[in-house]
């Protein structure tokens, strides 16, 4: 089987953008710094792939031929993929597939939202009310954090998890996010500030949730038969999977799980050979858009076990220095979320992780999982990546 | 705000179809439970499906008696889609008596600290709504 090969990538700060700056702008930053990344030239580039989550946000429909445009790519062909939070992750997938089926050589797959400085703070939380089964639950009054507040409820109840726990991914999260010069909100603060902080929905405070970013993040992939001759550790991709479950929250049978993700990771696992999980995944940036939402995912994705990946957190498994470091970036609470960017973003973090070269760190591993979703957990996208020797 | 940015107000008129939804709106309204059963595998949804998410198989309407317990709840301030005013609400899940999911929808008249475990009735509303689903509004029995 063919295993892309990510060659290289970058990623347009993410953050409020109030600057008079347009997504374009973003797009072509991210996209020409992943060629440059990649040692390649626009010349070299088969195929690309857009991801962004509302044309509502960026008022374009149709993108793919502006971005390409953009980056002096007209005529190429041009795919544009949409799966609310998940988008930048089956991107990628798409770009996996196009390389395997033998389509194209190399393709620069490339995510954008312009979702933080664009529309005012309510206008955005109405768009994204229409993330769920819109007619029914987003009509009725339904918003991301109520939804996700309702499935942590029922998380609380069964497990005892508590609002302490959460808060000590949120102060994680954002102390990752302390110099990286591409995260929306770093800092450094203790569980009481998140408790103290403004309750948004019950359970959740405002430093329970992630912020929504403007920004762009790209990669570049490569069949192995069609990349240049490496200089430097690669990663390239052994594992894709995407699951969903039931579009409205309340017809899950276990609404306090992410069973689309868990869907997802078995079928990730499965195609890269991994029999357990939390002893075979090195390193993790991982969805999540509330602080409830990551401890949620680290059981779906197998990397603990239902009901324990909150006293784990807590007890520092899946800190930087932990056994299995978790969001290393910040995650989309401490770097932000950027709907169509973020699963893109997230290869490009790993890639640098598994070759050695994400920030100032010299620290390598040699696999590591990314995960995205959209919905509450209705449709997740899980990717294995592992290091390859030049 | 940079001097390189322009303020667009942008306001869409939709004429909106509601299809199949429609009928269960209009129940909805009347404080009506109308579900959906599957003939193949039996299960019911409430709101309905008209295909079984399950299976594909064609459902039939049914009427619940409104009773639920409430499973999950959260309380927010916001503001409900197409109206004009923000306000404290009290969102809640809640699995319908005959029903094999639950329903979301807002809880009023409820005075506790936690509804999780509370049996609450289907009621509708009176309130200022800018669409039927915010008839989904769930009362504790003792109102009913």
């Amino acid at each position: 089987m063919t295993e892309p090969l990510i060659l290289g990538g970058s990623v347009a700060p993410f953050g409020r953008h109030r600057d008079g700056s347009h997504w374009r702008d973003w797009v072509r930053q991210a996209g020409n710094e992943a060629l440059e990344d990649a040692g390649l030239e626009v010349a070299d580039i088969d195929a690309v792939v857009v991801a962004s989550e509302s044309d509502f946000l960026s008022l374009q429909i149709n993108p793919g031929p502006v971005v390409l445009d953009e980056m002096g790519l007209s005529g190429r062909p041009v795919v544009r993929v949409e799966g609310g939070g998940a988008s930048g992750g089956l991107a990628l997938r798409e770009g996996m597939i196009q390389i395997m089926a033998g389509m194209a050589g190399r393709v620069l797959v490339i995510g954008f939202e312009a979702a933080a400085g664009h529309l005012q703070p309510s206008d955005v939380q109405r768009v994204y009310g229409l993330s769920f089964d819109a007619e029914v639950d987003g009509m009725a009054g339904a918003t991301a954090v109520s939804l996700y507040a309702l499935s942590i409820a029922e998380h609380m109840a069964r497990f005892g998890t508590t609002a302490e726990q959460m808060a000590s991914v949120s102060v994680k999260n954002h102390a990752n996010a302390v110099g990286n010069p591409w995260a929306h909100k770093p800092m450094t603060i203790t569980i009481d500030d998140v408790l103290a902080s403004p309750m948004v929905a019950t359970p959740y405070h405002r430093l329970d949730c992630s912020l929504a970013s403007d920004g762009a993040a790209a990669v570049v992939l490569a069949h192995p038969e069609a990349a240049p001759k490496a200089t430097r550790p690669l990663s390239r991709i052994t594992g894709s999977g995407v699951g969903s479950d039931f579009a409205r929250l309340g017809d899950r049978a276990e609404r306090h799980a992410f069973i689309a993700k868990r869907r997802a990771a078995e079928a990730a696992y499965t195609m890269a050979g991994i029999k357990d999980a939390a002893r075979d995944i090195d390193v993790a940036e991982i969805c999540d858009p509330f602080t409830g939402a990551e401890i949620q995912s680290l059981e779906a994705l197998g990397l603990a076990l239902p009901g324990e990946a909150a006293p784990a957190l807590a007890d520092g498994v899946f800190h930087k220095d932990g056994k299995l470091p978790v969001n290393l970036s910040g995650g989309l609470i401490g770097q932000g979320g950027a709907p169509g960017a973020t699963g893109i973003a997230q290869a490009v973090t790993m890639d640098r992780l598994l070759g050695g070269r994400y920030r100032d760190s010299a620290t390598s591993f040699e696999r590591g999982l990314i995960d995205v979703h959209g919905g509450v957990g209705t449709l997740a996208a899980v990717h294995i990546l592992e290091r390859v020797e030049p | 705000m940079s001097d390189n940015t322009l303020r667009l107000d942008l306001a869409l008129g939709y004429d909106h179809g509601l299809g199949t939804f429609g009928e269960y709106f209009r129940a909805l309204a009347q404080g009506q439970a109308l579900a959906s059963r599957c003939g193949t595998c039996g299960r019911t949804w409430l709101p309905p499906h008209t295909h079984c998410p399950e299976d594909g198989r064609a459902c039939e309407a049914v009427e619940l008696e409104g009773l639920g317990v409430v499973v999950a709840e959260t309380r927010t301030r916001t503001r409900l889609p197409f109206t004009d005013e923000d306000a404290n609400i009290i969102f809640v899940l809640v699995a319908m008596a005959g029903a094999d999911n639950a329903a979301f929808g807002r809880l009023e008249n409820f005075t506790g600290e936690d509804a999780a475990g509370q049996t609450v009735r289907l009621s509708g509303t009176d309130g200022p709504i800018g669409h039927p689903a915010q008839n989904a509004v769930f009362i504790p029995q003792e109102f009913g």
